[in-house]
């Protein structure tokens, strides 16, 4: 279980590994009047959610140039690119989220001037696999939620109840806290952490659910990806 | 609210956590606004707290008692599961954060999870010949004399032919799912209405409605083509010859509208395995519309589900469920909706809770 406090901020590091990479240079004007479309969320979590520890692991393994913040960067950015767009038109969250990463790194490409031929020919694989399921197949949906249940097992004691109050028994904050007795603030502090952490458990965990990709998983990826030629 | 080392992921978990908790202040508001507008990666990470945050409801909708039997980790005295209220008009008018608790609702249809054989009913018989029928809310399995099996999904009825030549199978009514064991010799072809689906060896579901027909493949790959395209064919692929005929591989789905070509789409593994779920007696949705998912849960069942409002019928549904859980599902329906759920003789009724005073 990676530890998120561990994790650094994006901006602090002054080098990305690479550095040509500033994804941050790509600039996006999409703002934020409204965002709270309880619909749009639903369709970002059926549709865009499972694809995104796929997503993440290719690019840690094909785009070799690019740092974990970049990766959290390029992720971040293609979900605010998603929740702009109009999903009503969408019929495949993919192949949808894949494109979108992929203007992405074409922006961030083009911005920087130097522009490294191998990220340009991997951006053109990028484009080949957006069609078709890769070769690190999803997991079951079943299997998914067994994960997800192994992380909220894994929460310590009271952040734990608390999270299951509010999520499984629908009590609101305040009650929570009262049936606890603790402050709501305290409460505030156990959900986010208990949200941060399955967020941050799902970034990492591979379609085998092994919690960070380890070389022979990544290999034996290569190798069905070539296969597939 | 700020702390140095909050990664912008925490910082989102921590916003999205305070959304969920009722209404902000005007300066909570502003600052949520100046930090939203200060950086698109803020947008993004916000973005995915909250689908994350709305995605768990997907596990609230399948938990049984937290830790329970098969857990390491003990659940709180506070959190035994309760028994499932009975759903009347009286307790389901009440705020549902009070009387009607998720784990309550959902306890019944959770269970059934781990206790699914007793809501289905199994047969296995071994023909070659013949009608199988399913009752309403029965899920029937049958093992074909020449090794196959067909699962028949709730009131489906399908007649079986084999002869030396040919594997023929009509899809009467309902859907089945059609695991083919391999034959180069004998096709093993599946007719729905005017819809014709050879099997390559392989697993896939039929699924007859009153406008088209869908198929769904879960391994390896059929052919799709209007009936009489599919008559008279030998052993040769059909694919090559006749541009009518349309190949459809795990994975994905075609959607035959009656008089038109297939229109095949990729919907992945997760997907398929979803549609399929009444292969184990569950129903799950993923975001479709009340009315959607209430249909699906009417096929099911001989009492039946009503929504009386066009809004609510629109409101997207997330969760697994028993397929003949009727009550357990519009009480969770009408709690997560906040409707009301009302029996009335064999139909139960949803409706919007909020304007209206209970009669």
């Amino acid at each position: 279980m990676p530890c998120i406090a561990n994790q650094q901020i994006a901006s602090v590091r002054g080098n990305h590994g690479v550095g040509q990479l500033k994804l941050r240079a790509v600039e996006s004007s999409l703002c934020c009047e409204a965002m709270d479309d309880p619909v749009r969320y639903r369709w970002i979590a059926a549709n865009i959610l499972p694809h995104e520890s796929e997503l993440r692991g290719w690019l840690r393994r094909r785009l070799r140039a690019i740092g974990d913040n970049d990766v959290d960067d390029l992720v971040q950015e293609a979900f605010a690119r998603i929740w702009a767009a109009d999903f009503a038109t969408i019929r495949n969250g993919r192949a949808y989220l894949y494109a979108t990463v992929r203007h992405l790194l074409a922006e961030y490409a083009r911005r920087s001037r130097i522009v490294p031929i191998e990220l340009l020919g991997e951006i053109d694989s990028l484009n080949l696999i957006s069609d078709e399921p890769g070769p690190e197949r999803r997991v079951g949906a079943r299997q998914e939620l067994d994960r997800l249940r192994a992380i909220v097992a894994a929460l310590p004691d009271q952040c734990r109840r608390v999270f299951e109050l509010r999520k499984f028994d629908g009590l609101s904050h305040r009650d929570v806290a009262a049936r606890m007795g603790l402050s709501e603030k305290t409460v505030e502090n156990h959900l986010t952490r208990a949200l941060a952490r399955i967020g941050a458990t799902l970034a990492t965990l591979t379609p085998e659910g092994e919690s960070t990709p380890s070389e022979p998983s990544a290999r034996r990826a290569d190798e069905a990806d070539h296969g597939n030629d | 609210m700020k702390r140095i080392m909050e990664t912008i992921s925490e910082l989102a978990a921590r916003w999205a956590v305070r959304t969920d908790g009722g209404a902000m202040s005007p300066e909570e508001q502003r600052e949520l606004d100046t930090w939203l507008a200060a950086d698109s990666r803020h947008r993004g990470a916000y973005v995915r707290a909250r689908a994350q945050w709305v995605d768990l409801d997907r596990l609230a909708a399948l938990h049984g008692p937290v830790g329970g039997a098969e857990g390491g980790h003990p659940a709180g005295s506070s959190l035994a599961p309760k028994p499932v209220p009975k759903l009347t008009a009286a307790n389901a008018t009440q705020p549902p954060t009070v009387a009607l608790s998720r784990r309550q609702l959902l306890a019944a249809g959770i269970a059934a999870v781990g206790v699914i054989g007793g809501g289905v009913s199994w047969m296995i018989l071994r023909e070659g010949q013949g009608r199988y029928v399913s009752g309403i809310g029965e899920v029937r399995r049958i093992a074909l004399e020449d090794g196959s099996t067909l699962l028949l999904n709730t009131a489906s009825e399908v007649t079986v032919r084999f002869t030396k030549k040919q594997r023929d199978i009509r899809l009467v009514l309902g859907e089945a799912l059609f695991e083919v064991a391999h034959d180069k010799s004998r096709p093993f072809i599946v007719r729905a209405n005017d819809t014709a689906v050879r099997a390559v060896g392989t697993a896939f579901a039929v699924r007859l409605e009153a406008a088209q027909v869908d198929v769904t493949v879960t391994e390896g790959a059929v052919e799709v083509a209007d009936s009489k395209a599919m008559s008279g064919l030998g052993p040769a692929t059909l694919a090559a010859s006749r541009p009518a005929v349309k190949r459809v591989v795990a994975h994905e789905r075609a959607v035959i509208a009656r008089a038109r070509a297939p229109d095949v789409e990729p919907i992945g593994p997760a997907e398929a395995e979803r549609q399929l779920a009444w292969r184990e007696g569950l129903v799950s949705f993923d975001g479709e519309s009340l009315q959607t998912a209430v249909a699906e849960i009417n096929r099911h069942n001989r009492r039946q589900i009503v929504v009386d409002d066009p809004a609510l019928g629109a409101m997207p549904i997330v969760g697994v469920f028993r397929a003949t859980d009727l009550e357990g599902f519009s009480a969770a329906a009408a709690a997560a909706l906040k409707g009301r759920a009302i029996r009335d003789g064999d139909l139960i009724r949803l409706q919007p809770g909020a304007v209206q005073t209970p009669k």
